[in-house]
């Protein structure tokens, strides 16, 4: 406890007052001290491991220092010689009603990129609140291979890798994933980062992040699209199992509202950039994968079946409005099959998600029915998935992303002449 | 409060879509009948899905409206039947609000003459400031050089105001009196009504009739340079206080004349291309493309920050005051067939009827105006395609309601229809009911639909807002194609101007490997290949390709061929496993075509592979041999030192000399580069130590051996203004790369070495330490790479380095600017435009310059004379040597005659065989000659050659090789010799080779000829007018230069046995040099520069005229 000891002596500064900052670490969300403490331990592990040392200012929430929970630490610490960790407090803005708990908030992260921005620090570490502050989560070891690549190396953005189960985690390997990979080119697994680092490149973009009506307030941040526009370098680091993080009470169609919407609000402002991108390619990554143990479990499809067909019934005429006749037709086709024989091919699935995209810039429909209509298309899809996963394992799966990631690209040039010519005239 | 603009990007304009608007005629909130700023912002949602980006208003201020608010009364303030003040502010903010920007207009020529500074102006004594807030004069004769505008209304630019007991200026109607900038008070005014409307966030404004705003007699009181200096002055003001706004010059002039108005991009940001809208209705009428590309063809080039701003129609009439008479009465003829379309000296049609509701022609007209160079701006209601009312007075035909929807007043306004300020369309065809906006919205096929998806396609691409133009030329002129390039964009358009379907074949050879991807739809056409791409169009049919990178090029992403270093301080793993396979299968084939030193670049590469590397010694570079084969089965070996850099360094590298990188490394202590080891002082520094101590170093299949000559030391050593042997990169980089070092030494690399002696090296080293010849920089010695298979090759050569005043080229066409510029008003003695010929049974060289010609190109002849002495000598040093068999003279022999007559037949035949292929491409003027050509191709290709020579008397001894002005330098009222490597395009074998002196001096001769017309080109490129009173003086330059190059060469040659005897052997010898030489140069013209082909067409057909005869 001799780190925690010297914590106590850390004091809070105005974030004038400090000179000098290689790193910010930013915590995005309050934490109560059962959280914080042993997360703190473990950062502060992490910097006596990274290959150069650093000056570091640990950035909380709140407006001063009675939002500063009791626990933490009153005075400076060495984790470097001649460089104390300090502190600084932010203005948390407020969360948005009906949003993911767990998810980034834009104007959070702009907050923070400002913060950045005023201690003219090199980089910023934003840690996840909602599973990385665990002792076993994020160790010291994982926190390094998070900060060393951008403040020993020389990338710009360091997202994470996780090792999830076959059937966590699906709306990113169904469309987040593939879909970005395809339009910006970057092989990066896990787009929605709640946890990464950036370069100061990233901080103008991120704290310029302007919300544009009251309806975007929640609006994501997506650090991989702004570094991929602005060809800066990005890498990932192996942060081993997340676990999946709890959205309780939340609609599914909000889900994917809430986690697609912003992607297509991305596409629209950076139509100019992904549209001159061909292919994919492969971000280097850090840290060795760690293999899962955990059994793949055995996934009962009838209930998505189901809601795919009800979808199929009473949703048709609003799909016409949003899909081609060759691709409602094949649907009918597949309303028809039984849940053992169910199968969406992968380059259907990847055009319906680009025709969404589309009706989504287009406004063909209100956004909110928007998503109620992909929900059940987006069951069908997860039906299909588990239909040949089921028991097949994590590397199984992980094939069987990769697949679809192939087909998200292969059926690219459809999304570009869909995005540049949209005519309701289409085979 | 100053209020920010909405445009963060300070290049705004270039991607802008401008909407021109008028804010009565748009939308009627309030139901009087009239537009109002409450109904426009009602429809901002409207505009923003359309997607336009930049609103512009036309005027919206107090005025008595005898001008459609063009006669302002009180700039300050909003015309009360748009709204108020307020009501602009909140349009404004809510257009920033959806990122749109807001163009609003300057009128500060003249006012209204209900304007208060006239009514005081009018009551205020003469002289008195107040009094001269206008322009006034005692008699109408002021200015009598200006030209009517307003033909149908005005009868002088004078108008007597009783009150003032005056006449006062207008260059418009004569309510509207013309402000006086020589009052300084007036720019005061301006510039305040213009900070009003900044500081409240208006992003840009469109400075009315900007020519006329200062008069100057016995000028056409347009364009002064009072005028600009005016201009100047609000620029400045706006630079001074605000961010990214900007302005828009209205001048309805030609190009070159609009083009003061950018100056040096500290004017205007943006002006109107006037000329260039009645051409694409003339070029679409007649279906020939000539009206565009000749007109923008004299569209100067503009500075990076300013913008042509494009339109089709928009709320004047047509005006056709920028075409010839021939053009306008055409125009009239084809567009306004009812007198009453006619106004001023213009058409006032909308744009849908000129082109009689054809959806295919507006669709391509929009077409070309979305991709041309400049920024489009709309015309309110021409996206629904509404028509126009030619019953209506003035203008006001084109200012009708705008035509929302099927409803009373077309959806405009809820008031009784007659108390509309104008009546809406009515009828069948272009009336609401059938037009409009409603109605097109649910359409998916409308007219509307398309210019949104059209919209939406360019703000894609910036190269359309951004990029440069260059025309392709197909043969069938109803094609308009033409490339638009920027950074990494490049869009390919083809438009068919005809009503049927039409072919076309493009030379798109210089995009060879690229695959075009048709834009609209996203669909990828056939790859494009050297030879002639050929494409169909449907009537009035355009495409819009964006061509790719070929797959093989585009698949390697900068992280996967980063090279990777384990160890920085272990270089040699660069060249193992991974990275040596990254380098050769990506890095090098991607960097290799790029450089300016690579030689084949047509060629597409298919492998390469280091033969050969080996560390320079006290240094970390390391040579690399690169050897290079291509799909056409040939190889090429280059030679390439690299170098690793970290840090500072490859940060430098990357900012400065981005070009000198050939990939990254990536490394655990950071990132570096690996780039040309010539950017690096350092390994220079070595490379010249490598000579200097010479110096061996090992390679892992050879060695390479420094050897330095005996006037090294001394070059090192010499008196000169540096005391450093600095290293420094030239910026003169074409096969070779040079490396000057202080002002003493110049290191020359030979990127293309061949196994074998560089005559370079070899004459440079002969000349330097045996003939002692000092008219060249002097050889201080080589580099050569030997290993065990082939003989010695000079990878590189040291200099001396010759402080000089440029080289000859320049030099003669400095002079000859000056010499076109003396004498374009003057016209040339009849007897010297007929110059005497030149018998061949005179001796060579016994003809002077005419006293005429002496006098008037004096220090351009004494040149000649010089370089024709110095020209000579160097001949006689490289002859002076009968013990040294690669210099010493040999007999000119009938084997040699064979090969010369085998070489100029092959030429010939080349250059008829593209002569043919290229012939529909070539300039009018230029088509003649080669038409003449062509038709005599086998009577000449027949009587070519040396048939008829045996043997001559007259020697072939080592001669420079590829002799003209570039390869002399002018040093002080001398000359010296450079470059004796010869055309490095051709084998060592060949370059090593004997020829006649002659040979030298007809690459010289040919030199003068074309110094003489592409000087002339330079010259009328800007005063195309002066061409013709021009060419009898470029005649006499090239006859008067090249005699005096001729006597003097022969004076200096007389007594030595080199030449041929005979007067008509030495003429036979040189016309065939000539003629060799002439054939080559139409060759490499008509592969690489069209425009220039003319000049070699020229000299051959004087050389075979004959054969004409």
């Amino acid at each position: 406890m001799a780190e925690l000891e010297a914590l106590q002596e850390s004091k809070q500064e105005g974030s004038q007052a400090i000179s000098q900052t290689d790193l910010l670490m930013a915590i995005p969300a309050p934490l109560g001290s059962e959280l914080l403490t042993p997360a703190l331990q473990n950062v502060l592990q992490a910097f006596k491991l990274l290959s150069s040392p650093c000056q570091v200012v640990l950035a909380l929430p709140g407006e001063n220092t009675q939002d500063t929970p009791a626990e933490l630490p009153q005075n400076s610490v060495e984790p470097a010689p001649d460089r104390p960790l300090r502190y600084v407090n932010y203005p948390l803005p407020a969360a948005v009603p009906g949003t993911i708990p767990w998810l980034p908030n834009a104007a959070t992260y702009r907050e923070i990129a400002r913060l950045a921005i005023t201690l003219q620090a090199r980089a910023c570490t934003v840690l996840d609140t909602d599973s990385g502050f665990s002792r076993d989560s994020l160790t010291p070891e994982k926190l390094t291979l998070l900060i060393d690549p951008g403040i020993g190396g020389s990338f710009d953005l360091v997202m994470p890798l996780y090792a999830s189960l076959a059937f966590d985690d699906l709306v990113n390997k169904s469309i987040l994933y593939p879909l970005t990979r395809t339009l910006y080119g970057h092989r990066i697994q896990n787009p929605l980062a709640t946890e990464f680092q950036m370069s100061s490149k990233l901080f103008p973009a991120l704290a310029a992040n302007v919300v544009r009506d009251s309806m975007q307030q929640g609006r994501l941040p997506w650090p991989a699209t702004i570094a991929a526009s602005k060809n800066l370098k990005i890498c990932q680091a192996q942060l081993g199992v997340r676990r999946p993080s709890s959205a309780d009470g939340i609609e599914l169609s909000d889900a994917l509202a809430q986690l697609t919407g912003p992607l297509f609000l991305d596409m629209e402002d950076n139509a100019a950039l992904w549209q001159r991108i061909r292919g994919s390619h492969d971000v280097p990554i850090f840290g060795a994968a760690s293999a899962s143990t955990e059994p793949t479990d055995t996934v009962d499809v009838r209930h998505m079946v189901e809601a795919f067909h009800l979808g199929e019934r009473n949703l048709r005429e609003l799909w016409a409005l949003i899909l081609p006749p060759v691709t409602l037709l094949e649907l009918k086709k597949l309303s028809r099959l039984s849940p053992d024989e169910f199968h969406m091919r992968d380059t259907l699935w990847a055009r319906i998600v680009y025709d969404f995209s589309l009706a989504h810039r287009l406004r063909n429909i209100h956004r909110t029915h928007l998503f109620g209509a992909l929900t059940p298309l987006y069951l069908g899809w997860v039906a299909s998935y588990a239909v040949e996963i089921n028991q097949s394992g994590i590397a199984a799966a992980q094939q069987r992303v990769e697949q679809l990631a192939r087909a998200y690209e292969s059926e690219k040039p459809y999304l570009l002449s869909r995005w540049r010519w949209p005519d309701r005239f289409h085979p | 409060m100053k209020q920010p603009g909405s445009a963060l990007d300070p290049l705004w304009y270039k991607d802008a879509i401008i909407y021109e608007l008028h804010v009565k005629a748009f939308e009627d909130a309030n139901n009087d009948g009239i537009g109002d700023f409450q109904g426009l912002l009602s429809k901002l949602d409207y505009l923003q899905e359309l997607g336009i980006t930049c609103i512009w208003l036309l005027p919206f201020f107090t005025s008595p409206l005898r001008d459609d608010g063009y006669d302002i009364a009180d700039y300050m303030t909003v015309h009360p039947s748009y709204g108020t003040l307020e009501d602009f502010q909140t349009f404004l903010h809510a257009a920033h609000d959806r990122g749109l920007q807001v163009m609003i207009e300057l009128v500060v020529n003249h006012t209204s003459d209900q304007h208060e500074w006239f009514q005081r102006a009018r009551l205020a004594p003469p002289g008195s400031p107040e009094r001269d807030y206008y322009v006034w004069s005692d008699t109408d004769e002021k200015y009598k050089d200006a030209r009517i505008i307003f033909t149908d209304t005005e009868k002088s630019n004078w108008t007597w105001d009783p009150i003032a007991k005056a006449y006062y200026w207008h260059r418009f109607f004569s309510h509207q009196p013309d402000l006086n900038y020589d009052n300084p008070l007036v720019l005061d005014e301006v510039l305040r009504v213009m900070r009003f409307w900044l500081d409240m966030g208006v992003d840009a404004l469109r400075i009315d009739a900007i020519p006329y705003l200062v008069e100057r007699d016995g000028t056409s009181c347009e364009n002064l340079p009072e005028t600009h200096a005016v201009m100047k002055k609000i620029r400045a003001e706006i630079d001074a206080h605000y961010e990214n706004r900007i302005i828009l010059a209205e001048a309805n002039q030609w190009p070159s004349d609009v083009r003061p108005y950018f100056a040096d991009g500290d004017e205007c940001h943006m002006a109107f291309h006037f000329p260039l809208m009645p051409r694409m209705y003339m070029a679409l009428r007649q279906e020939d493309r000539l009206p565009i590309t000749e007109i923008m063809g004299q569209t100067p080039p503009i500075p990076d920050n300013c913008q042509w701003g494009l339109f089709l129609r928009n709320h004047d009439e047509l005006t056709l005051e920028m075409v010839s008479e021939d053009e306008r009465d055409y125009m009239y003829l084809a567009y306004s067939a009812d007198p009453r379309m006619r106004i001023n000296i213009g058409i006032r049609r909308r744009l849908a009827p000129l082109l009689d509701n054809n959806r295919r022609r507006i669709e391509l007209l929009n077409s070309i105006l979305f991709s041309f160079p400049g920024t489009p701006i709309l015309y309110y209601g021409d996206e629904i395609g509404m028509g126009d009312n030619i019953y209506l007075g003035d203008r006001n035909g084109v200012r009708t309601p705008m035509q929302w929807t099927a409803d009373r007043n077309a959806g405009f306004s809820r008031a009784v229809p007659a108390k509309l300020y104008s009546p809406v369309v009515m009828d069948p065809i272009w009336g609401y009911e059938a037009i409009n906006v409603e109605a097109q919205q649910s359409d998916s096929s409308s007219l509307l639909n398309w210019m949104r998806n059209l919209i939406a396609l360019r703000k894609l691409f910036r190269v359309f807002g951004r990029g440069a133009l260059k025309f392709l030329n197909p043969s069938n002129r109803k094609i308009l194609a033409y490339v638009r390039e920027a950074e990494d964009e490049i869009v390919l358009c083809v438009t068919n101007l005809s009503r049927f379907a039409q072919p076309a074949q493009l030379d798109l050879s210089e995009y060879d490997g690229m695959v075009p991807v048709e834009m609209l739809g996203y669909v990828e056409f056939p790859s494009i290949t050297r030879q002639p791409y050929a494409v169909t169009l449907a009537p009035y049919g355009f495409l819009w390709l964006e061509l790719h990178p070929s797959p093989d090029t585009a698949a390697v992403q900068p992280e996967e061929s980063a090279l990777l270093l384990a160890d920085t301080s272990d270089w040699t793993s660069l060249f193992l496993d991974g990275n040596l396979r990254k380098l050769q299968e990506y890095i090098l084939p991607t960097y290799l075509p790029l450089q300016r030193w690579f030689g084949n670049k047509s060629a597409t590469i298919r492998s390469t592979s280091i033969s050969d590397w080996g560390k320079i010694d006290h240094c970390g570079a390391i040579a690399c041999l690169v050897h290079v084969e291509y799909e056409a089965g040939t190889s090429d070996r280059y030679f390439l030192p690299v170098a690793i850099a970290f840090g500072d360094s490859a940060r430098a590298l990357r900012d400065n000399s981005p070009a000198s990188i050939l990939s990254a490394v990536l490394s655990p202590s950071g990132e570096g580069v690996l780039y040309d080891a010539t950017y690096d002082p350092h390994s220079c520094e070595a490379m010249l130590n490598v000579i200097a101590n010479s110096t061996t170093f090992i390679m892992q299949q050879g060695s390479v051996q420094g050897t330095p000559s005996s006037a090294l030391r001394g070059l090192m050593t010499r008196e000169s203004q540096e005391k450093q042997l600095t290293p420094r990169r030239s910026s003169a980089e074409q096969s070779n790369t040079s490396i000057l070092f202080g002002d003493r030494l110049i290191m020359k690399l030979f990127r293309h070495p061949e196994p074998g002696l560089n005559p370079d090296c070899e004459i440079g080293s002969f000349l330097t330490e045996q003939a002692h010849f000092l008219n060249i920089p002097l050889f201080g010695g080589s580099i050569e790479y030997v290993n065990k298979s082939d003989p010695p090759t000079t990878l590189c050569m040291i200099q001396g380095l010759v402080a000089n005043q440029g080289d000859g080229w320049q030099w003669m066409l400095e002079e000859l600017e000056r010499y076109y510029e003396n004498y374009v008003q003057k016209t040339i003695p009849v007897d010297e435009l007929s110059l005497p010929a030149v018998s061949t049974s005179s001796p060579l060289g016994v003809a002077r310059a005419s006293q005429f010609a002496r006098e008037h190109a004096g220090v351009a002849l004494d040149a000649a004379a010089v370089l024709g002495r110095r020209t000579a000598e160097m001949h006689l040093a490289l002859a002076s040597s009968k013990a040294n068999t690669a210099f010493s003279p040999e007999p000119l022999t009938k084997e040699y005659f064979d090969n010369l007559q085998a070489s100029i037949n092959a030429q010939a035949a080349l250059a008829y065989d593209l002569l043919r292929k290229t012939m529909s491409g070539l300039a009018d003027d230029t088509v003649e000659i080669a038409a003449l050509l062509l038709s005599h191709r086998t009577r000449i290709l027949d009587g070519l050659g040396t048939s008829n020579i045996d043997s001559m008397d007259g020697q072939r001894t080592r001669i420079h090789g590829d002799y003209h002005l570039g390869q002399v330098l002018r040093v002080k009222s001398d000359f010296v010799i450079l470059d004796f490597e010869g055309e490095p395009a051709r084998s060592l074998d060949i370059r090593r080779m004997k020829h006649s002196p002659l040979k030298d001096v007809a690459g010289m001769l040919r030199s003068f000829n074309y110094a003489a017309w592409a000087a002339l080109m330079r010259y009328s490129s800007r005063r195309p007018e002066d061409q013709a009173k021009l060419e009898p003086w470029a005649r006499l330059w090239d006859e008067s230069a090249s005699t005096e190059f001729l006597h003097a060469y022969m004076q200096t040659m007389a007594g030595s046995h080199l030449l041929p005897a005979t007067p008509a052997a030495q003429w036979s010898l040189l016309d065939l040099y000539l003629l060799e030489k002439a054939f080559y140069e139409l060759v490499y013209e008509l592969n690489s520069r069209p425009d220039w082909v003319k000049i070699p067409l020229m000299g051959v057909a004087a050389l075979l005229q004959q054969e004409f005869e």
